[in-house]
């Protein structure tokens, strides 16, 4: 590599925040290594540790405060909230697959019973339970009996009240994988089970050290001291009975895709056929369906028509209604805010070009922009959903109403630092430029798109970057109260719900929003810096 | 008759209490094909004078004719080469140049607009830098760019307003030659505006001095009859050369440089309130730190002539 394009390497590195690893590349080089081992200890080593004493301090911390959710998760609670989360996405791949194996089963089925229907539509898709078909129909149930059993085993067996019952359970497994899955349950799980039950019984007795009447100064501060004790002792087994429970439905999953994966290809394929065929099927009923009812209608009677109707219903395509994973609710963050950032700029930037042109445009919108810039999404959002509720109704929207509603909300909170950084950027057009485009005789559109927005474009780009960074913040509570399907309403149904992952789930909301925030703002910062060109002249 | 003429210009700034005249009372007549160099203070006014020779200021009073044709507004028949280059940074040398050209030579085919470009940036020598940004270049690489720019303009007049005044002394003197050489192929009119005499004589057929401001004009105007190519190293002993600078440098010290001794100008003066230290600190009334409140004043400045 030369040494230009290296430095180029380098600074682009700096860009994205990544500087962090030039004196690795340095030091593997064998540039100066005591400078970068220095550079080293002050840039990696010390950030480390700061996230160290952080982390340490956290889970310190966090146990010493008892909600009504339980402690407040420590960083354990919250790493494996995060692996239920993404077990939940993989789980519901996995239901998926089963809806569509029943929906096949229950199509399969309709065939061969209404098979006087099928003859009366002359040739179609081959849709026979053909020994291939069945075979491999077959082969996917028996895939899922085991996954359905591996899936419930946990739930089997930690309801046992002791290790000889659960034993006998798993025993009654049919499934070597399940009686494995079983064994690990009552070895690991069971324990937690137990000791988190005779904690709770222990805590029922607690209201004993409610203080009473008569109490001395030296009962009630031994009452008051067992009390908590107690309740800390309950909210840590309960914590270490979540984070169990988690990792064993991890670990089911874990096989249930294995035992998915492991279907082999030729069957799926014969799936994927059944599957092609079967929606070959549906315009085809649909058609002989209209032509029967318009036959009907000119006096001819047919005589399985009710049938038809059935195999109608059963052969129309329906979206499997899945549930939101925590994935599509990211997807969904973003593209609001990205929506709404995208509305905020195209109204942002031409109107920050005209206040940058023209004083008197500018004298004109300032009080505006000062007004309306520091107004809270809080105070956007409820008329924004009034005046969109008014304005745009239809049957069938292209977007969500809540999705519509946060994105002007976000649109409306970020519109300000474009605005105002484009029209400082366009007026503080170096004036020599200006005269070069004067001498010149650019014309109007020239002188804009040549000379102007150049020179702003650093600003612009500035502004842009923040105006993202106040969209994304603006997002969730936007979406919290707009019910827009993104990691704003995660958060308000973590909360709703008041389950005992409740705090954990939140937390992991705020390190997912906070890391999406920082790529978001690199990125910016990357593109501002590709558009600034070196020193200014 | 003249080429450029300038009568009875006047130009001031502001208005009622607050105006200030820069010029007044300016009378210039250029010949064609003549290489004039004005010569004065900083501050006098000198940009001022040659915005208004560019038409990107309009005197208050009097005319400023180009060809018998009141100057009204800027135009590429007065090229401009600014003091601070003023090329675009976003565009390389290339697209610096053929954004003027292509501007000004609309009805020209893309390939002789092309050629143009590439000939003007030959002429300043600068052809292996065609494809780098302004930021890659040294100061008086830029200047050539500039001067590339204004040149490919093909204008009537060339205006310099202190080109080289923000290069070292050693890249100035290469860039002086250069640029004299460039005049020597095609004589085109130009007006320089330098605070540098010496400059003035090396390049210009005529010299003129400008008074101090405010209220600058023009002073006698002084020929400069050496033969050229005039040699940097000779001329000093030239006793033409040496009469022309006493005569400039006499003009700007005595009689010109005159209008200066009631120059009023704003100061900030540091207008300090001391500490306090009467008053006892404590936790919520800490001590009063002194004070700076930079007012600002008004001052006179007398200048021995």
């Amino acid at each position: 590599m030369s040494n230009e394009a290296f430095n180029k390497l380098l600074s682009f590195l700096r860009t994205i925040r990544f500087g962090w690893v030039i004196p690795f590349i340095l030091l593997a080089r064998g540039e100066e290594p005591k400078v970068q081992l220095r550079a080293i200890l002050s840039g990696v080593i010390v950030p480390l540790l700061a996230i160290g004493i952080f982390l340490f301090g956290w889970n310190i911390a966090s146990k010493q405060i008892v909600t009504k959710f339980g402690t407040v998760p420590g960083p354990r609670q919250v790493t494996s909230a995060w692996g239920s989360l993404m077990n939940e996405i993989r789980l519901e791949k996995i239901k998926k697959e089963d809806h569509f194996r029943r929906l096949r089963e229950k199509r399969l089925g309709y065939v061969t019973k209404y098979e006087a229907v099928i003859n009366d539509l002359g040739p179609i898709p081959d849709l026979k339970p053909s020994p291939k078909n069945t075979e491999a129909l077959e082969t996917l149930s028996a895939a899922f009996e085991e996954i359905e059993e591996l899936l419930e085993v946990s739930n089997k067996v930690s309801i046992a009240p002791d290790a000889d019952t659960a034993k006998k359970t798993v025993e009654g497994f049919n499934f070597e994988s399940s009686r494995t899955l079983g064994a690990t349950v009552v070895q690991s799980l069971l324990p937690l089970e137990l000791a988190y039950s005779s904690a709770e019984q222990e805590w029922n007795l607690a209201p004993k050290y409610n203080p009473v009447e008569g109490d001395t100064e030296e009962i009630l501060q031994s009452k008051s001291a067992l009390k908590s004790s107690r309740s800390k002792s309950l909210a840590a087994k309960k914590a270490d009975l979540l984070i169990e429970r988690q990792r064993i439905t991890s670990l089911a999953t874990d096989q249930s895709v294995g035992i998915l994966e492991a279907v082999p290809s030729s069957t799926r394929r014969t799936l994927r056929k059944i599957d092609a065929n079967a929606s070959a099927l549906a315009p085809i009923l649909s058609e002989k369906l209209t032509r029967v009812l318009a036959d009907e209608a000119a006096g001819t009677k047919y005589k399985n028509k009710a049938k038809l109707k059935i195999m109608n219903k059963n052969f129309s395509e329906k979206p499997y209604p899945g549930k939101d994973t925590y994935v599509s609710q990211i997807l969904t963050s973003l593209k609001t805010v990205f929506a709404g950032f995208i509305i905020a700029s195209l109204i942002a930037i031409p109107l920050g070009v005209v206040c940058g042109l023209n004083k008197t445009i500018n004298n004109a919108f300032n009080p505006l922009i000062q007004i309306f810039k520091p107004v809270s999404p809080l105070a956007w959002l409820p008329i924004v959903m009034i005046v969109v509720g008014a304005l745009y109704s239809s049957d069938d929207p292209m977007f969500e109403i809540s999705f519509i509603n946060s994105a002007i909300t976000v649109a409306l909170c970020s519109l300000w630092p474009t605005l105002v950084n484009t029209a400082l950027g366009v007026a503080s057009t170096d004036k020599d430029f200006l005269n070069v485009a004067r001498v010149l005789k650019l014309s109007w559109s020239k002188k804009i798109f040549k000379v102007v927005l150049p020179a702003a474009l650093p600003l612009i780009f500035t502004g842009l970057r923040l105006s993202l960074g106040v969209g994304w913040m603006v997002l969730i509570a936007a979406e919290m109260l707009a019910q827009n399907p993104g990691l704003g309403k995660f958060v308000w149904d973590m909360f709703q719900n008041g389950s005992s992952e409740t705090l954990s789930m939140i937390m992991v909301a705020v390190f997912t929003i906070g890391i999406i925030g920082f790529v978001l703002d690199t990125v910016m910062l990357s593109l501002q810096q590709l558009v600034s060109f070196g020193e200014a002249i | 008759m003249a080429f450029l003429e300038l009568k009875n210009v006047e130009k001031g700034f502001g208005t009622g209490s607050e105006r200030t005249e820069i010029l007044t009372d300016i009378n210039l007549d250029i010949k064609e094909g003549e290489f004039v160099a004005i010569v004065g203070y900083s501050g006098s006014g000198k940009t001022t004078l040659i915005s208004l020779i560019a038409g990107l200021l309009h005197p208050d009073i009097g005319t400023v004719k180009l060809e018998d044709e009141i100057v009204s507004e800027p135009s590429p028949d007065r090229a401009i080469v600014f003091q601070n280059y003023s090329l675009l940074p976003w565009l390389n040398v290339f697209e610096n140049v053929s954004l003027a050209v292509d501007q000004i030579f609309p009805s020209w085919t893309p390939a002789k607009r092309r050629e143009q470009v590439e000939k003007y940036i030959g002429m300043v020598n600068l052809t292996p830098a065609l494809l780098k940004t302004p930021a890659e270049l040294s100061g008086g690489m830029r200047q050539r760019v500039s001067v590339a720019r204004a040149l490919a303009m093909e204008p009537k007049i060339l205006l310099l307003d202190e080109p080289l005044g923000a290069l070292d002394a050693l890249t100035r003197a290469v860039l002086q030659d250069e640029i004299c050489h460039i005049w020597e192929r095609d004589k085109k009119t130009v007006v320089l505006i330098t605070n540098d005499v010496d400059e003035g004589i090396l390049m210009a057929d005529r010299i003129i001095p400008l008074s101090a401001g405010p209220k600058a004009s023009l002073g006698k105007s002084i020929p400069v009859n050496i033969p050229r190519p005039r040699d940097r190293k000779e001329i000093n002993n030239n006793p033409e050369y040496r009469r022309i600078r006493k005569e400039v440098i006499d003009y700007l010290l005595g009689e010109g440089g005159k209008k200066r001794d009631s120059l009023e100008r704003a100061l900030t003066l540091p207008d300090i309130e001391p500490e306090d230290l009467t008053h006892q600190p404590t936790f919520f009334t800490p001590r009063r730190a002194p004070k700076r409140r930079g007012e600002k004043k008004k001052e006179n400045i007398e200048v021995a002539a």
